[in-house]
């Protein structure tokens, strides 16, 4: 969790590490670039022969690592990572700018420990199931691009579930946060000529790696962290 | 090796040629006995029928083709109850024959190859075999050969093809089930009787160009449900003396074909039963060469049923019945025999304390299918050895404890308490772990096991035919219970652990859940308190709020009522609060930078949609104007 990157005041209690800072560098160049291919887009939409209409709707199946922002998770959980999926769906606003809707899963297994003595025991399950709204900006100029870059940011609500054996489960719902994405899509539909070749399809598929941080809290903790992703988008009409 | 042995012993001359006596004789005199010797040995061989010898699978060979490979013309390759997957190749005179039909099992090794080939053999007998689920079960050229008490069931493709011009084939006594093509005969001198045929696709079927007129040498034979065939026997290639009818098998699934009483194929085929003496069964089990082993019971279960007093010991076995008709038949039925044994598994079972020594195992059992062991002596065994308690893990008023299994042990005890562990004691069955319940958090406990010992009885259970041999079936598997007073070893050492709640990591409060109260309905309580929350930090804060909250109040008890009393719209009123619920949580939850990011992107957005809607629109007029 160390990186020469200097954030913002605003953001002082998401820590640093180079992962924030690339998501933060792709907002910035996200942000820089987005009235361009806004410009792009409208240029294309007003030249009808050359007008490029992506599909409107995606949906993701992803999955990866979660590394929470929890200093103790190693302690309690064996390791400081866990496995993490999730299903998101989006509509497309305009060529490069996206609004989603993403519902994620994490399960750990690993000890609590004694209230009276501090001593680890007892057998705990943690279940988060983190629900994002987010937006996205999408460099996705033509039909044939083989390559998407795309970075957004968005809020977050987590849904949390402990099992501790012989004791009342514990769950709830985190306040909400917020969110940052950033990641590269490999155009699959490109890489079988048949299909490259039928410009009019309406259906698109993608291959891609995803890297997110998000923030939620709960009483003061937070149940965010890094999340790494491979996953597969399904875009169509 | 086997004959001249057997020549020997009884033509002693043949030792003279060893020449250990024949140096006391003169030569001339030897010359003429020995040619005497060799001619009446040469006769005797010529008249004497050849002597067979019977190879055992796999007792003396691992495989069957091992023991046709090894046998002589004349001997028999005996096979014991198993499932062997060979692909094998009959040899000139040698018979093949399993022990016990329903339990002997030919699956192909190379699916390509039927199970069985003979290529121009004769004088072969191949029978009291399940050949099932291969693609093709035996393919004959040009050989004469006796297919016989064999099953075939559910073979893929043909469970019998002949073909070539000199063969000559007897398939008798068989059952052919759910097969694609039962037989498959390209000349006439195959001769078909006392064989059910039931659930095939296709019969008997003669080649590809019918050159065989399908009732020819085809008598006595049962059919039931063939798809090519109308069992009303209105098409006539049922040959003669047919029956058609369900054969009632007693268990398809588990491969037992033996006829239940009430089938129409008992005692209706041609010849005698090798089993009773009587007119023979059509199928597997009727004829000259049916195997008559009953098939064996399956596992009984065993139940403790000592009621009476200390140290009056009962088990009560129940069994399913045999439904084979030589053993459940309500004229001549059979019996079963209950085998028992203390503290040893498997065979023999010869135990001797049921009835307080009067009735040794086996006892018969006349009828029924149940029967308590009376007045069973379960002698105090040894004491077990000693358990190794490994942990003892504190949970909230509760202690997981896991253990080491002792030496001899049937069952285990925990001891626990808080000055000894003679306190409490719990008898937990024959696991080696156990979650002691119902303790008190903060308090420190001592925990000990100790591994007792109960007499154990192995039981099974044989089924006996009603016939005069009384042919008895394997042993049913075996089952095995506990009775008698327990011995209890030395306790383990003590372990000591504290109950206590447990702190998960992290620490999260129960809040009840948001999103799970909204998708599925219940625990609206949540819903309710962020409204309420809303309400106090938005709303009763200022003069409009106030307002609002003033005419809600007003207005509000009536809407309840009306809802309460039309809870049907309950469903429907929830969905529409919940995007206030939704605004209210974001309000109550989020920053204040947040919430300005938030309004803001949202503002972005709307004015986007709206510059893109008119966009489109002046698109629209323009291309208007063009036309």
């Amino acid at each position: 969790m160390s990186s020469n990157c200097r954030y913002p005041q605003v953001l002082e209690d998401l820590r640093v590490s180079g992962l924030r800072c690339f998501l933060c560098c792709s907002m910035v160049v996200a942000s820089v670039m987005a009235p361009v291919w806004a410009a792009d887009d409208t240029n294309q939409t007003q030249s009808e022969s050359t007008s490029y209409v992506a599909p409107r709707w995606a949906l993701e199946l992803k999955g990866g690592q979660y590394q929470p922002d929890l200093e103790l998770y190693d302690t309690f959980y064996g390791d400081d990572k866990n496995s993490y999926w999730a299903i998101a769906s989006a509509y497309r606003l305009t060529n490069w700018l996206e609004l989603g809707a993403e519902l994620a899963y994490s399960n750990d297994e690993g000890t609590g420990m004694f209230a009276a003595n501090g001593n680890l025991g007892g057998r705990v399950d943690y279940t988060l199931m983190p629900l994002q709204l987010f937006l996205n900006v999408r460099y996705d100029a033509s039909p044939d691009q083989l390559f998407v870059p795309y970075a957004g940011i968005g809020i977050v609500s987590a849904w949390y579930q402990q099992k501790i054996d012989q004791q009342p489960n514990r769950e709830g719902r985190s306040d909400i946060g917020g969110s940052a994405r950033a990641g590269i899509q490999l155009q699959l539909t490109q890489l079988d000529p048949s299909v490259a070749r039928n410009k009019s399809s309406k259906f698109k598929t993608y291959v891609f790696l995803e890297a997110q941080v998000f923030s939620t809290r709960v009483d003061g903790i937070d149940l965010g962290g890094e999340i790494y992703l491979l996953g597969l988008r399904f875009e169509y009409e | 090796m086997t004959r001249v042995r057997f020549i020997a012993k009884i033509f002693p001359t043949i030792n003279h040629m060893s020449g250990r006596r024949v140096r006391k004789s003169n030569f001339a005199g030897s010359v003429r006995l020995h040619v005497v010797s060799i001619a009446k040995l040469l006769l005797l061989m010529a008249s004497l029928p050849a002597f067979s010898a019977t190879l055992n699978v796999p007792a003396s060979y691992p495989t069957i083709q091992a023991a046709i490979d090894a046998a002589s013309s004349g001997d028999v390759v005996e096979v014991d109850t198993g499932t062997y997957q060979e692909n094998i190749v009959l040899r000139d005179g040698i018979d093949v024959r399993g022990i016990e039909a329903a339990r002997t099992f030919l699956v192909a090794r190379d699916d390509t190859l039927p199970v069985v080939q003979a290529n121009s053999i004769n004088n072969v007998l191949f029978g009291n075999f399940t050949i099932n689920g291969s693609t093709n079960g035996v393919t004959i050229l040009n050989s004469g050969i006796t297919l016989t008490s064999n099953i075939f069931d559910s073979v893929l493709g043909t469970a019998i093809s002949v073909t070539g011009f000199l063969s000559n084939v007897e398939i008798l006594n068989n059952v052919f089930r759910g097969n694609y093509i039962a037989i498959s005969r390209f000349i006439p001198t195959v001769s078909i009787t006392n064989n059910i045929f039931t659930e095939n696709t296709f019969t008997i079927i003669s080649d590809t160009d019918q050159t065989v007129d399908p009732n020819f040498n085809v008598s006595y034979n049962c059919f039931h449900n063939n798809n090519d065939l109308d069992v009303n026997g209105s098409d006539g290639a049922l040959g003669t003396s047919f029956q058609t009818g369900d054969p009632l098998f007693v268990d398809v699934t588990n491969n037992d074909f033996h006829l239940q009483q009430n089938s129409i194929c008992i005692d209706a085929g041609t010849g005698v039963d090798v089993i009773d003496d009587t007119v023979a069964d059509i199928g597997a089990y009727g004829g000259d060469y049916a195997d008559a082993i009953p098939f064996p019971v399956s596992e009984p279960t065993a139940t403790d049923s000592s009621t009476s007093g200390p140290d009056v010991f009962n088990i009560t076995l129940d069994w399913q019945a045999n439904l084979a008709y030589l053993v459940t038949n309500t004229v001549t039925p059979g019996s079963y025999k209950v085998w028992y044994q203390r503290n040893q598994s498997g065979p023999p079972y010869n135990g001797t304390d049921a009835g307080n020594g009067t009735l040794p195992s086996p006892v018969t059992v006349a009828s029924g299918t149940s029967y308590t062991l009376m007045d069973l002596q379960p002698d105090a065994t040894a004491a077990p050895g000693v358990p190794v308690l490994v942990s003892a893990a504190p949970q909230n008023q509760s202690v997981v404890l896991q253990w080491n299994i002792a030496s001899g042990a049937t069952g285990y005890r925990v001891h626990y308490g808080v000055g000894a562990v003679t306190e409490n004691s719990i008898d937990v069955g024959d696991a080696t772990g156990y979650t002691v319940t119902g303790l008190e958090n903060g308090t420190s406990y001592v925990f000990a096991v100790g591994a007792i010992a109960r007499a154990v009885y192995y039981l099974a259970v044989t089924a006996v035919d009603s016939t005069a041999d009384k042919n008895e079936s394997d042993y049913s598997p075996a089952t095995a219970i506990s009775i008698g007073n327990p011995v209890e070893g030395m306790l383990s050492s003590e372990l000591a652990a504290t109950p206590d709640e447990v702190a998960p990591y992290p620490d999260l409060p129960d809040k009840g859940c948001f999103i799970a109260t909204a998708a599925f309905g219940a625990d609206w309580i949540a819903e309710v308190k962020v409204l309420r929350d809303f309400r106090d930090q938005y709303l009763l804060t200022n003069a409009p709020g106030r307002l609002f909250v003033s005419w809600y109040y007003r207005h509000g008890p009536v809407a309840a009522k009306y809802l309460n009393q039309n809870a049907e719209l309950k469903p429907l009123v929830r969905t529409l609060l919940w995007p206030l619920v939704v605004m209210a949580a974001f309000m109550l939850d989020a920053s204040m930078a947040l919430k300005v990011w938030v309004v803001t992107l949202t503002l972005i957005l709307i004015l986007m949609l709206i510059g893109r809607h008119r966009s489109k629109l002046g698109l629209s007029r323009g291309e208007g104007d063009a036309l």
